[in-house]
């Protein structure tokens, strides 16, 4: 037991005191050492540019303390040497912390060019710092690694060109990707960001505008020249879209049908863009619109208003609050 | 915010694309790397490197040009891409007519684009590490005065045999390459 004790006291000892200087524990002291100064510093009040000097210094220590000692311990998982992409990965969040904003998608994108820069770093330097040539085995490794990396670099631009395109067309991010060679979605989306439902709600609000508490008889005439007021509400409707590129995919339609007590106006969305079904879809808000006799104030003046004409009858219009999909192109209208 | 973004915006990746390109690109450099050590009698080893080099540069070459020449691209094209990208299909624009010619188009033009590329850049690729495949030596002008007739044998021939080489790596590893996109097309359809 007291064996055992001591073999592990060994270890501990030997992994965190090397018996020599030059080692990779050294470099991690170092930049614990810097960033606790760095700490230090800020405490005491000195300028931002000694802070920065010291913070620095404890980045460069990590960069090479991390690479030096994964390398050392040959932590490999799959056979992969991770050594040069951790401190690629160190680099670049380093040289993108610099500045302020989101630099996501460029410290991606470099990430790979820079690790294999580390990489041919010491191929092409010596230890005195005077350029050489590695030798033709050596290169043609290296020109390897720098096709690899930058095939990497642009997988990662392409996912943030596809995400540019889902910016662009938020509505695409609704469909399905099943039949894609390229794109896999991981994640259902909801389908709220179609730019067709802010379209039919604009739409909705316009027909309320125009048709609720009107006279029955103005409704009529106003349903009979549906193109006329569709060219209207799509000239109203055309702002919800202004800032989105998509708008020239969204095809503003109604139909009207009657019922046996008012008619039901509906309104389409029709998506003329990209879309997984090839005879694409629409959205569509169902309206009904109803004639409201207004209530009579007294049951005893019913019976003396009986030769008068009837009180004009009111239009009522409610809309559904769901915007089903439906696959193909809204059926020509019959009758 | 990575884990943020990976939740909301990321929802869709290219892990497809990612996927196919390692399998094709595994596929043409086995095949390029047999042909090229059949007829240029190299090494295992150095014919797996140059065509795994050749075949990573045409790649990155051809995503260079796609990732900068999208966003320049007319919109009527641009989002025909957008369509096959995503949906794996083209949809109704003015364009979709000529789409089928412009696609096979664009096959032999790459085709024959890669195959240039591969060949000066196994040229440039064997130069580079010091075992160049041809000799940069000048051709003695007076030779050709004569033309064909006074030619001995130990002319070289006139097409060099790595670039008739390269042009059947690239031959046959376009047509696995067919084949393979034609059978994913095939199993998509049947089921």
């Amino acid at each position: 037991m007291i064996q055992l004790l001591k073999d592990l006291w060994d270890r501990i000892t030997g992994f965190l005191f090397p018996q020599q200087y030059f080692a990779w524990q050294s470099v991690i002291y170092l930049a614990l050492f810097s960033w606790a100064m760095s700490w230090v510093a800020r405490f005491s009040g000195t300028t931002a540019f000694t802070q920065w000097v010291i913070i620095t210094g404890s980045w460069i220590f990590w960069v090479i303390g991390l690479g030096w000692a994964l390398e050392a311990n040959q932590i490999r998982p799959f056979g992969i040497p991770i050594a040069p992409w951790v401190s690629g990965a160190l680099v670049c969040s380093y040289l993108f912390a610099l500045f302020p904003g989101d630099h996501l998608s460029a410290a991606l994108v470099i990430w790979p060019l820079v690790s294999v820069g580390l990489v041919a770093l010491p191929a092409f330097i010596s230890w005195d710092f005077k350029p050489k040539l590695p030798f033709p085995l050596v290169r043609q490794q290296l020109i390897l690694l720098l096709l690899l990396a930058l095939l990497f670099s642009s997988w990662f631009q392409f996912y943030f060109r596809l995400q540019t395109w889902f910016q662009d067309y938020p509505t695409l991010l609704s469909d399905d990707f099943g039949r894609s060679g390229f794109v896999l979605k991981i994640a259902e989306v909801s389908e709220g960001r179609s730019g067709g439902i802010p379209l039919l709600t604009a739409a909705e609000q316009q027909v309320k505008d125009q048709l609720d508490n009107t006279p029955w008889p103005w409704v009529e005439r106003w349903l009979l020249n549906l193109d006329g007021q569709m060219v209207k509400i799509r000239n109203e409707t055309r702002s919800v879209l202004l800032d989105s590129s998509e708008a020239a995919f969204w095809e503003l339609t109604a139909q009207p049908r009657s019922l046996e007590n008012g008619y039901a106006l509906k309104l389409m969305a029709v998506w003329t863009g990209p879309a997984s079904n090839p005879e694409g879809y629409f959205l569509e808000k169902t309206c009904l619109i109803r004639p409201r006799i207004p209530p009579v104030r007294s049951t005893s003046a019913r019976e003396e208003n009986i030769q008068e004409p009837t009180p004009t009858a009111m239009a009522q219009v409610s809309c559904e609050l769901e915007t089903p999909k439906r696959l193909g192109q809204p059926a020509p209208l019959t009758g | 915010m990575p884990f943020e973004l990976l939740v909301d915006e990321a929802a869709v990746l290219p892990l497809r694309a990612i996927a196919f390109q390692s399998l094709l690109l595994l596929v043409a450099i086995a095949i390029e790397a047999g042909v090229l050590r059949g007829r240029l009698k190299l090494g295992f080893q150095p014919s797996i490197r140059y065509a795994a080099s050749l075949n990573l540069f045409t790649t990155v070459l051809g995503w260079f040009l796609f990732l900068g020449l999208e966003p320049v691209a007319p919109p009527l094209l641009r989002t025909q891409i957008i369509s096959y990208i995503l949906f794996g299909q083209f949809y109704n624009n003015g364009l979709s007519g000529s789409l089928g010619a412009v696609v096979i188009a664009t096959g032999l033009v790459i085709f024959f684009v890669t195959f240039w590329v591969k060949a000066k850049g196994l040229e440039w690729l064997t130069l580079e590490i010091g075992t160049p495949i041809v000799d940069y030596t000048p051709p003695t002008l007076t030779r050709r005065r004569y033309g064909y007739t006074r030619r001995t044998p130990q002319d070289p021939p006139t097409t060099p045999a790595h670039t008739l080489a390269v042009l059947h790596a690239n031959a046959w590893s376009f047509s696995a390459i067919l084949l393979l996109l034609v059978l994913r097309y095939g199993l998509e359809v049947l089921s």
